[in-house]
């Protein structure tokens, strides 16, 4: 009896060591994870904003103003007048 | 055993013990020791108890922080999804003032320069006595990263949104713009700031001595981003209405003016703007004249645009047809000690020519032929005198006084326009029911997938007979040929109103247009107003309809409408290379 006894408590006392070295294992992992999260984020954060200043500059680019200027002076375009369009509508 | 009972009696038997030391001391030890206990013991409980919370939060200031997360507002976009609004990080440059001032001389001169700021100026920033001062804020990212790399002591950084418009002047009136705290102040960014703004979230960390973040134990809120809004505006529509405007005020050398365009199928805005403008992205020199949204915030006597709802109420009423003939005096009509006149004379002319050749005679006697309280009923029904409210800061309700007050004088005036006062946007609203079959729909600033429900202030037939005749207008020997759009019908109706001031009529004007198009199948309402033109011209059918002209036209084109009238205009015999060239 007695040595069964004495055996549990020394296996209980080896369990509790493992588990508390699996506890600071895992906290380990989860800083490490987090900090990786960390990073992620701020990649992401940089990434939103390097699409939102190009979805600024392109939408500066493509201003009516813009188009009309580089339409007319650049490549000498014309507004077509009213009898220049033909429109084509499908029969049914 | 044996062993440790012989080492308890070897101990007892030590020979120190025969030593006979008195017995007050050890009880005064002993006294001393359960004192010292006490204090120990009541010191304990006295933090346990009573010092608690504070010792908590000293030590938790010491590793734990509060983190804001912040939320990006969102983005304004077309109804086609072309950018209007949207916002990108830039960094405010701020500093510490008690640290700042162990700044060597040079140090403050190279910062000086970087911020392209004066050394004096500078310095005054730091001699402030707060904990915290705005060098400069919303820097670009470039700058950011030199002055970061000076690495100052007392010189920080934050992150904040600062908001850019791409299509500058174009659209500033519509979208307003947000103050540096990144709140809307104007316009769209006012009216629906609880849509667009986000609300920064707020998250409670651990740092450990380096300041590095440890361990993320509770988000206490999470960041909500603000929402993108898609407006019901046509960038391209925007645009022609803005360039036709422009130029329309200098050519005139007008004042102000104002465009609206809306949807006829579903009462969106597609357009709205107004001269003059200013740049969202550089507010530095802003004028009360420049910020002003008159389409919203500006009433006006509307004058003869008014004319075509008295005939459709005279049509309405059974007692007029179109071709009912009207005996219009001959120009000089005397009603209640005053006289009305005409700007041409004429003897008689039919309902449809009342509204071709605006005559204001023909127009009060329509108007005669109601009680004050059925004319003041449509008026009402179609808008005037209230607020549509759709949230745009400052926006005036217009004047419509109560039906009980008018004279037989005012009946008449109010008929063409005179003695009442609205605003653009509430004009155009009201000429939707020209534009559909006599129904009005609430307008709406977003994009809308499905058409509201209207409601019927006239009945559809009118609402065609009417329309018919504001063709007419733009016909040879109406007021407004320069409405022509070249292969496409349209109808409108000019307006040219006296402007009051001090309460007398003046030698200034408001001229306008409104109208719809095309006629056979109206999808656009444009407004236009040009306010005191002072070139040789101040009529509507001059000054505004032309700007009408412009916007339907391209327009129309941009939307992919098909014409509706056979396509022969003078442009095209005089360039036509040869028959069926095209």
């Amino acid at each position: 009896m007695i040595r069964f006894e004495a055996f549990f408590g020394a296996l209980l006392v080896v369990l509790a060591i493992f588990s508390a070295i699996g506890v600071i294992k895992s906290r380990d992992v989860a800083r490490n994870l987090y900090s990786g999260l960390e990073a992620e984020q701020k990649t992401e954060r940089e990434l939103n904003k390097k699409w939102g200043d190009l979805q600024i500059e392109q939408s500066s680019l493509i201003t009516h103003r813009n188009v009309e200027k580089i339409a007319r002076e650049r490549l000498g375009m014309l507004q077509p007048q009213a009898g220049q369009i033909l429109v084509l509508e499908d029969k049914p | 055993m044996t062993r440790a009972r012989k080492k308890v009696v070897t101990f007892n038997h030590n020979p120190l013990l025969e030593l006979g030391v008195p017995q007050w001391r050890a009880r005064l030890v002993l006294r001393g020791l359960l004192v010292a206990m006490t204090a120990l013991v009541g010191g304990v409980l006295y933090l346990q108890f009573f010092r608690s919370e504070f010792l908590r939060a000293e030590g938790e200031s010491r590793y734990a922080r509060v983190l804001e997360v912040p939320a990006t507002r969102g983005r304004i976009t077309d109804r086609n999804d072309n950018l209007l609004a949207g916002s990108t990080e830039v960094n405010s440059i701020w500093a510490i003032p008690s640290d700042a001032r162990q700044l060597t001389p040079e140090q403050v001169v190279q910062l000086a320069q970087l911020l392209d700021m004066g050394v004096r100026e500078l310095n005054a920033r730091f001699a402030a006595g707060r904990d915290f001062v705005f060098l400069k804020r919303q820097v670009p990212p470039e700058l950011a990263r030199k002055v970061a790399a000076l690495g100052l002591p007392g010189i920080h950084q934050q992150n904040e949104f600062r908001r850019f418009y791409p299509s500058g002047e174009v659209m500033a009136h519509m979208l307003g713009f947000t103050s540096v705290e990144d709140r809307g102040q104007e316009g769209i960014e006012l009216s629906f700031e609880r849509v667009l703004a986000g609300q920064a979230g707020l998250r409670r960390i651990k740092k450990n001595l380096r300041g590095q973040v440890v361990d993320d134990p509770e988000s206490i809120r999470p960041p909500r981003n603000g929402e993108d809004l898609t407006l019901a505006m046509d960038a391209k529509i925007q645009y022609l209405a803005y360039s036709a405007l422009r130029e329309a005020v200098q050519h005139n050398r007008a004042k102000a003016g104002s465009v609206v365009v809306l949807d006829a199928q579903t009462g969106e805005v597609l357009a709205l703007v107004n001269a003059p403008t200013f740049n969202p992205n550089d507010r530095t020199h802003l004028t009360g004249a420049q910020l002003r949204n008159r389409v919203f915030t500006d009433t006006f006597e509307p004058g003869s645009v008014m004319k075509p709802f008295i005939a459709a109420m005279a049509l309405e009423s059974g007692k007029f047809r179109s071709t009912t003939a009207i005996d219009t005096e001959s120009g000089h009509f005397s009603l209640g000690g005053r006289i009305i006149h005409d700007t041409h004379s004429y003897r008689t002319l039919t309902v449809a020519e009342v509204i071709q050749k605006s005559s204001n005679i023909g127009a009060a006697k329509m108007a005669l032929s109601f009680k004050p309280e059925q004319m003041w009923a449509y008026y009402d029904r179609l808008g005037f005198g209230a607020p549509l409210d759709l949230g745009f800061p400052g926006e005036a309700r217009g004047n419509l006084r109560p039906a009980k007050e008018w004279r037989p004088i005012e009946q008449a005036t109010m008929s063409y326009g005179h003695g009442l006062s609205v605003t653009l946007i509430q004009v155009a609203r009201a000429y939707l029911a020209f534009a559909r079959e006599g129904d009005l729909l609430p307008l709406s600033l977003t994009r809308i997938d499905t058409p509201p429900q209207g409601t019927q202030v006239f009945s559809p037939r009118v609402a065609r007979e009417v329309r018919r005749m504001m063709e007419t207008v733009v016909d040879r020997g109406g007021t407004a040929t320069r409405a022509q759009v070249a292969g496409y019908r349209v109808a409108g109706k000019t307006g040219t109103a006296n402007k009051i001031e001090g309460g007398r009529y003046v030698n200034k004007y408001v001229s306008s247009f409104v109208g719809l198009a095309p006629a056979s199948n109206p999808r656009l309402v444009v407004a236009v107003t040009i306010d005191e033109p002072s070139a040789d011209q101040h009529f509507g059918g001059m000054v505004a309809a032309p700007v009408f002209a412009r916007v339907v036209e391209g327009s129309l084109r941009a939307l992919g409408v098909a014409p509706d009238a056979p396509l022969v205009s003078p442009q095209l015999t005089a360039m036509a290379p040869a028959p069926g060239g095209l």
